[in-house]
């Protein structure tokens, strides 16, 4: 007897449990004709933002429990880690990034991404500062991405420009920062064109020399310029210098060896 | 007095020389190659005791802390709520924001290590005395970077990032992060980490795969952090746990293959000194004989190493002596401060000719040794000295990977010989945008 009483008040248990999580189970398109109406402009944020993709929705960040804690979810580093991964490790090495290590048992993510709430800014402080889910809005002129140059709309946002680094920083240093990392990542512009200049040469020579080439200069592209610009937005020295500089440094004298000891053209007089 | 021609050519002579030679103007830097470059406007947050100007274009007045404080708690919030948590805030004359900065809006000044001295001199005088141990050195770690032949000579918005790292030695927040300067935080081996990682030194990655930064990664977050490093207080030691014991700021005295860029004699009188150092630290948890054992290995494979890295630098000896190094020393740019390199061009091959600076505007094969001997050498030695043996295994495969790529190529520059070597290689190491941009920004 006793044991059929248990059996039926662990089912139950299990039923409500069930039931319950299929409450606050959500689906893609349960968000946004509630949310519209109850959020309007943070979904017109997202819809005019570069995460509105096709195979992304509100789930992406905030899971699928409806209990309270999408928020929260969201704001923590995981939610964009999992996606963003290289992003994610010159954040990690970066003072910030360390810090919010140490600290991420002792946040409170319940609060808003604003007024330094966090002892470190975590990604969505930055990306998504004050909730604006138009990601990056403010920080993306900082340093846009290389053939996605800053359009005159975002140099006239150059006063708003870095509010969430403001939270904390000075308006000179965080001034001071990005212009000295502008010239940084146009430095490392200059070594990618150099050697664009000398890949033109070895494509007139022959086609094996020229993928060859071309192959270490889509890198110099690809991997050491964008890990300067990702050091320098994160404030992680190592992709900025080892992982950026000397790496172009090494694959420009690279291809420029590629030319200079090329036998059609040592044969020249 | 009478003026003569020769005088009147001199002087007219002289100030065409003075605006060409450029000396009062660009003689802003410091060090060694000071006259040589002009430091770029992120340096004086990095060293701010020699570059901080203070601001004068936004407030006027003296304030007292708590005027600071209900000011910037609504311009810069993050900062007073971290303030607020720390321990100066708490303690029961707090320690506020004057103390560090000033009270003159006007000039403010940016905290150095002597500014921390004044309450903290223990720690001070620790860290100064780590300077008698020599480089490297978290006290030297300024000089280091800027008297690097290419600090001087690279653009300075290019090498900022160095001195982001190598202001450990111009303050303190390197470790204790602003504002809360918590000595726990300072503990966790994630502290060291934004310095100590990336190729020359992945000191996170061997500390993280070794053993002792397993059980770290597995438990550390709910050890108690407010405890010295003191025998017992941990399960496994952390960076600082060795390498700062007791909270010691001076981390040089147990020093004996330091960076790893060159080889050392670990049997000196001094260098056992070290060790012993070592072993006590070891002996918190380890037999010495355990302790013994595992400096005997890294000892032998450090100098089997070294044997296989003079094996390659003696190869890339030889090709400059027979002239097959292409473009010559003479082909490429030459440092701004180098003024007999410029009538005595010669390759800089290995520690004591300086290749630590020589890893741009080189021959291929030059570069390649560079990225073996700073690169997959220190993978090597670093996994190796913190007891990560398989990483120490995986950088070893790829150094002999690499040394025998070198070995084919030097072999290839020996058939091709002097025959491939009649163009003037010139035009394409010394012109191109960036080299341009180098030559003219120091």
């Amino acid at each position: 007897m006793k044991r059929l009483v248990g059996s039926i008040v662990i089912g139950l248990v299990c039923m409500v449990g069930c039931v319950t999580a299929m409450a606050v189970e959500v689906d893609a398109s349960d968000c946004l004709p509630c949310h519209r109406e109850r959020n309007p402009g943070l979904v017109a944020d997202w819809e005019k933002s570069r995460h509105n993709l096709p195979d992304l929705d509100c789930r992406s960040c905030h899971g699928t429990k409806h209990d309270g804690t999408m928020a929260v979810q969201a704001r923590r580093n995981a939610a964009c880690t999992a996606c963003h991964v290289q992003e994610s490790s010159s954040y990690t090495l970066s003072k910030h990034g360390v810090i919010a290590t140490l600290e991420a048992g002792r946040m409170d993510f319940a609060q808003p991404l604003r007024e330094g709430n966090f002892r470190a800014p975590t990604c969505a402080y930055c990306h998504l500062h004050s909730g604006n889910h138009n990601i990056g809005a403010e920080v993306f002129p900082l340093l846009p991405r290389e053939g996605c140059q800053a359009t005159p709309e975002d140099a006239l946002r150059t006063e708003a420009r870095a509010l969430p680094c403001r939270d904390c920083h000075s308006p000179r240093f965080v001034e001071t920062w990005f212009l000295s990392g502008d010239k940084m990542l146009e430095i490392g512009r200059m070594k990618v064109r150099e050697a664009k200049a000398v890949v033109q040469q070895i494509e007139q020579l022959d086609a094996d020399s020229a993928k060859k080439a071309r192959t270490i200069q889509q890198r110099m592209t690809d991997d050491h310029l964008r890990n300067v610009r990702l050091g320098v937005g994160h404030q992680s020295p190592d992709d900025q210098w080892w992982h950026g500089h000397p790496a172009l440094d090494g694959d420009l004298l690279r291809i420029k060896s590629i030319l200079g000891g090329h036998p059609a053209k040592s044969t020249e007089p | 007095m009478r003026i003569t021609h020769l005088q009147a050519v001199i002087w007219l002579l002289f100030w065409p020389w003075l605006a060409w030679s450029g000396l009062p103007e660009g003689a802003q830097g410091v060090g060694e190659n000071a006259e040589h470059w002009q430091p770029d406007a992120m340096h004086e947050y990095w060293d701010p005791a020699t570059y901080h100007r203070p601001e004068t274009e936004r407030m006027v007045g003296v304030y007292t802390g708590e005027e600071c404080v209900e000011c910037h708690a609504g311009v810069t919030p993050g900062i007073v709520k971290e303030w607020r948590s720390s321990r100066h805030a708490q303690a029961a004359s707090p320690v506020s924001c004057p103390a560090c900065h000033g009270g003159d809006h006007q000039k403010l000044t940016f905290p150095t290590p002597q500014t921390c001295g004044a309450c903290h001199p223990q720690r001070l005088a620790q860290m100064e005395e780590e300077k008698k141990y020599g480089f490297p050195s978290h006290a030297l770690a300024m000089e280091r970077a800027v008297d690097s032949k290419h600090f001087a000579d690279k653009p300075k918005a290019e090498v900022a990032a160095c001195l982001q790292c190598h202001s450990v030695a111009t303050k303190c927040d390197s470790c204790h992060t602003r504002h809360r300067f918590d000595p726990a935080e300072a503990r966790r081996p994630e502290a060291c980490q934004t310095c100590h990682s990336g190729p020359p030194h992945p000191d996170d990655l061997a500390y993280f795969s070794s053993p002792h930064g397993q059980l770290y990664q597995k438990e550390g977050a709910t050890w108690d952090w407010s405890k010295p490093l003191r025998k017992g207080n941990y399960q496994t030691p952390t960076c600082a746990y060795c390498h700062m014991k007791d909270g010691n700021h001076q981390v040089a005295d147990k020093a004996v293959w330091k960076f790893g860029i060159r080889e050392v004699n670990p049997k000196t009188a001094e260098n056992e000194i070290k060790r012993k150092r070592w072993r006590e630290t070891c002996a918190d948890c380890h037999p010495e004989e355990t302790a013994r054992n595992f400096f005997r290995d890294l000892d032998a494979e450090r100098q089997a190493t070294w044997k296989q890295l003079y094996g390659v630098e003696r190869l890339l000896k030889s090709l400059r002596s027979d002239g097959l190094l292409r473009p010559s020393a003479a082909d490429r740019p030459s440092y701004p401060m180098d003024w007999l390199a410029r009538w005595l061009p010669r390759e800089r091959i290995g520690f004591y000719e300086g290749q630590a600076s020589a890893f741009y505007n080189v021959s291929a094969i030059e570069r390649d040794y560079f990225d073996l001997w700073y690169f997959t050498n220190l993978g090597a030695y670093k996994g190796m000295a913190h007891g990560a043996k398989e990483m120490a295994h995986r950088f070893h495969k790829q150094l002999d990977g690499q040394a025998r790529s070198i070995a084919q190529t030097a072999e290839a520059l020996r058939k091709t010989g002097k025959a491939g070597q009649q163009i003037d290689l010139k035009p394409l190491w010394l012109e191109g945008e960036y080299t341009r941009f180098n030559r003219d920004h120091n």
